[in-house]
């Protein structure tokens, strides 16, 4: 049997432009074959994806514990290293150090796999975030399309963990997470089909590349000009997202106040610290999500600067930082509504989901659609 | 083209061994005492009673179904959006893909707006016997007289002087 | 290597779909499921339908949550003797034998489509227009196919009216027959 499969296509990848691959490609001796080369660039990619993650994972607990302390006229962490940076590295060696604990009620087996299934198909999903517009792991046609369904898989980890926990808060976290999941993933999806609309693309770098020019800000699809339904479906996305990674007023599924720690109740150690991580690289994958296809991507003033100076490097380097600055603001802006809005009731999270939040979204998508078929080709600017 | 999910196959294929390499590691670093009372399932200091694999009643069960369902029409969705541009700029193509779109999106809408009126959206409530009256026979905590407990212990305490003022004789 | 991951894919789906007969904890064969579609959406990535495999995931993780669920909602896991009496296919020789004739036929079958239409390559058919260019499919289902997209709606509204009143008949009958009467369970929140 012989499948229709061209060999030659998945030893290289399609663009040129993969710039670990070129490099390795530059350096590689005789004797180590072909198809090594793709493999070392994705373990290579796989390598600085896993250490953003827990960069962001680690400044995020300490962004969040600095914002809430701010918040409520205190500190937070001030003890190791200056304002307490050094304290996520702490906190780490803490958890390193900690007991592992497996209840003994637990159904073994999907109790270990739970936070590994989570945090395989949330770094799955950060394989599609580009870097910068030259520098990306995996430059997907489907991008969101991934994104959506390898982070849909990520709520399986999270009802696996808290029904093998075997314990009644476990169980109580693990399905308000599915109601919740239920309920949003609907609305998170549609509202993104908006933004698709206006780019006729999935692909993140292509859509960044449709918001370019206008000084790198005129032209972001949230403006009105863009789309008029664009605003209200940025709205709706942020609190699908909001939803889907479990931030307050949604936090239902770990709601510390009501259900202990919800379905990571039973975990401890290093292995509850997944879900952490999990946690803040799910929110920070949202927000790139979200400046991706409403606040411009890599496009803003400093990366307009950048291409005026025509330095190939300058331009990438703009663009990271113009991405994660953008991926920050919107981490803060989800702390800073932590400390602000009080939790929602369970009926409400999917009054909220179903009776608001979808026929809006479904409204937004015909709204636009109209907008880009009748206006959108006769208005000037576009 | 391959070569990019293979990207992401291998990013998930590290992210499970991401865990249990750091599992390894702790389990050299961290320490091993092992007590049957550590390991009891967490009720706040109380000891568990029985088992929570239970059937849970699950109230929102009529929506996870619709769930799915919506889940089938992003699937449709998803390349409708991506097309209607660049048939927007095609003469005549343009308003007919904004059509079917539209019409996939209403009968969609219908089947929404009829769940909705059936009532299906609505938390269900697992109890549907009859209306329940604080005052009725139901009532399950029927709180004693104090004054008839005052007098039980008065009674009593009588009985007691009593009986240690013979034991003083 | 892609012949390999073929095989690879396809032993394990076929794995997790024994698994999804065989093991006796309900939930271990939801999971088992979940394990099969993944291994189908990675032999459509291969097959060069990209789209496919990401629809799988999505639509299939949602429902395969769904199912667990409805596990949880329906069963009783807490009771193993009642679980191991009900579930979990023993094998038999007449089941075996069953078994044996399904896949039989299923490879007459595939032969017979093979050998008829020629040899399936799904991957030269698209190949013209590059195989992960999502707007050529796009174009071919908003186009040629746009009465099957049409009815594909109707499809899914028919499912929804058609589930909740299935869903709700079931749910109705349970109830009465599981009333408790304790008047303070009315309004508890979950």
């Amino acid at each position: 049997m012989s499948l229709p499969l061209h060999l030659a296509a998945l030893a290289a990848p399609r663009s040129a432009t993969n710039q670990i691959n070129d490099f390795l490609t530059g350096v590689k001796p005789d004797f180590v074959p072909d198809w090594a080369l793709p493999l070392t660039t994705a373990l290579i990619s796989v390598g600085i994806a896993v250490a953003i993650i827990s960069l962001v994972a680690m400044s995020g607990t300490w962004l969040e514990r600095k914002v809430s302390g701010h918040i409520q006229c205190r500190y937070g962490p001030m003890r190791v290293g200056w304002h307490g940076w050094l304290q996520p590295i702490a906190d780490g060696v803490k958890l390193l150090l900690k007991e592992d604990m497996i209840p003994l009620g637990a159904d073994k087996p999907l109790y270990l796999l739970a936070p590994a299934l989570v945090l395989a198909s949330i770094l799955g999903a950060m394989a599609v975030f580009p870097l910068a517009p030259d520098f990306y792991f995996a430059d997907i046609d489907l991008g969101i399309f991934t994104i959506l369904a390898l982070t849909s898989t990520t709520t399986i980890g999270v009802v696996m963990a808290g029904w093998s926990s075997n314990s009644k808060w476990s169980l109580y976290g693990a399905m308000r997470e599915a109601a919740q999941v239920v309920a949003y993933e609907i609305p998170l999806g549609i509202s993104l089909l908006v933004p698709v609309m206006v780019a006729g693309s999935f692909n993140l770098l292509e859509v960044s590349n449709g918001q370019a020019g206008g000084f790198g800000v005129l032209n972001w699809y949230i403006w009105p000009w863009v789309n008029p339904f664009m605003g209200p479906a940025f709205l709706l996305f942020f609190i699908a997202i909001l939803a889907e990674t479990k931030r307050a007023p949604f936090d239902l599924p770990e709601a510390e106040s009501e259900l202990v720690a919800g379905f990571m109740t039973e975990y401890s150690g290093i292995r509850w610290s997944f879900f952490f991580m999990e946690e803040y690289a799910a929110m920070f994958l949202y927000c790139v999500v979200g400046s991706f296809f409403f606040f411009g991507g890599f496009e803003s003033p400093l990366t307009s600067l950048a291409r005026a100076t025509d330095v190939h490097l300058l331009v990438q380097v703009a663009a990271a930082v113009t991405i994660i600055a953008k991926g920050y603001a919107g981490l803060f802006l989800m702390m800073w509504l932590r400390w602000t809005l009080p939790r929602v009731r369970i009926d409400q999270v999917m009054t909220l989901g179903y009776k608001y939040l979808t026929p809006l979204a479904l409204a937004c998508v015909l709204g636009a659609s109209v907008w880009e078929v009748f206006l959108a080709p006769v208005l000037p600017w576009r | 083209m391959y070569f990019d999910y293979l990207n992401v196959l291998v990013f998930a294929a590290v992210g499970l061994a991401f865990v249990f390499v750091n599992l390894i590691i702790a389990s050299v670093l961290r320490p091993k005492r092992k007590s049957k009372v550590g390991l009891e399932t967490y009720e706040c200091g109380e000891e568990t009673i029985g088992d929570s694999w239970i059937q849970f009643d699950i109230r929102y069960y009529t929506v996870a179904l619709v769930y799915v369902i919506f889940a089938v029409e992003i699937a449709f969705l998803f390349p409708w959006a991506l097309v209607l541009k660049s048939a927007a700029a095609s003469d005549g193509i343009g308003v007919f893909v904004l059509i079917e779109g539209v019409l996939f999106i209403a009968i969609l809408l219908l089947g929404l707006a009829y769940v909705w009126c059936k009532g299906d959206l609505e938390w269900v409530l697992s109890y549907s016997g009859p209306e329940y009256n604080p005052g009725d026979d139901r009532d399950p905590v029927k709180l004693p007289n104090i004054k008839e407990l005052e007098a039980a212990l008065e009674a009593s305490d009588e009985h007691d002087s009593e009986a240690s003022e013979e034991e003083a004789a | 290597m892609a012949e390999l991951l073929f095989y690879l894919l396809s032993l394990g789906a076929i794995g997790f779909g024994i698994g999804v007969i065989r093991t006796h904890m309900p939930l271990y064969s939801v999971l088992s499921l979940l394990g099969t579609f993944f291994c189908l959406a990675g032999i459509y990535l291969l097959a060069g339908f990209p789209f496919l495999a990401a629809t799988q995931l999505l639509v299939y993780a949602g429902a395969i949550m769904v199912l667990f669920l409805f596990v949880i909602m329906l069963l009783n896991l807490g009771d193993r003797d009642e679980l191991n009496r009900q579930t979990g296919v023993a094998l038999s020789g007449p089941r075996l034998a069953a078994a044996g004739i399904c896949a039989g036929l299923l490879g007459l079958a595939g032969l017979i489509a093979a050998g008829w239409g020629g040899k399936v390559t799904p991957t030269e058919a698209v190949a013209a227009g590059g195989v992960d260019r999502l707007n050529d499919i796009a174009e071919v289902l908003f186009g040629r196919y746009m009465l099957p997209f049409e009815a594909a709606s109707l499809l899914l509204l028919a499912t929804m009216v058609g589930v909740m009143s299935l869903a709700k008949r079931q749910r109705g009958e349970e109830t009465e027959a599981g009333d408790t009467g304790w008047p303070w369970h009315k309004g508890v929140e979950q």
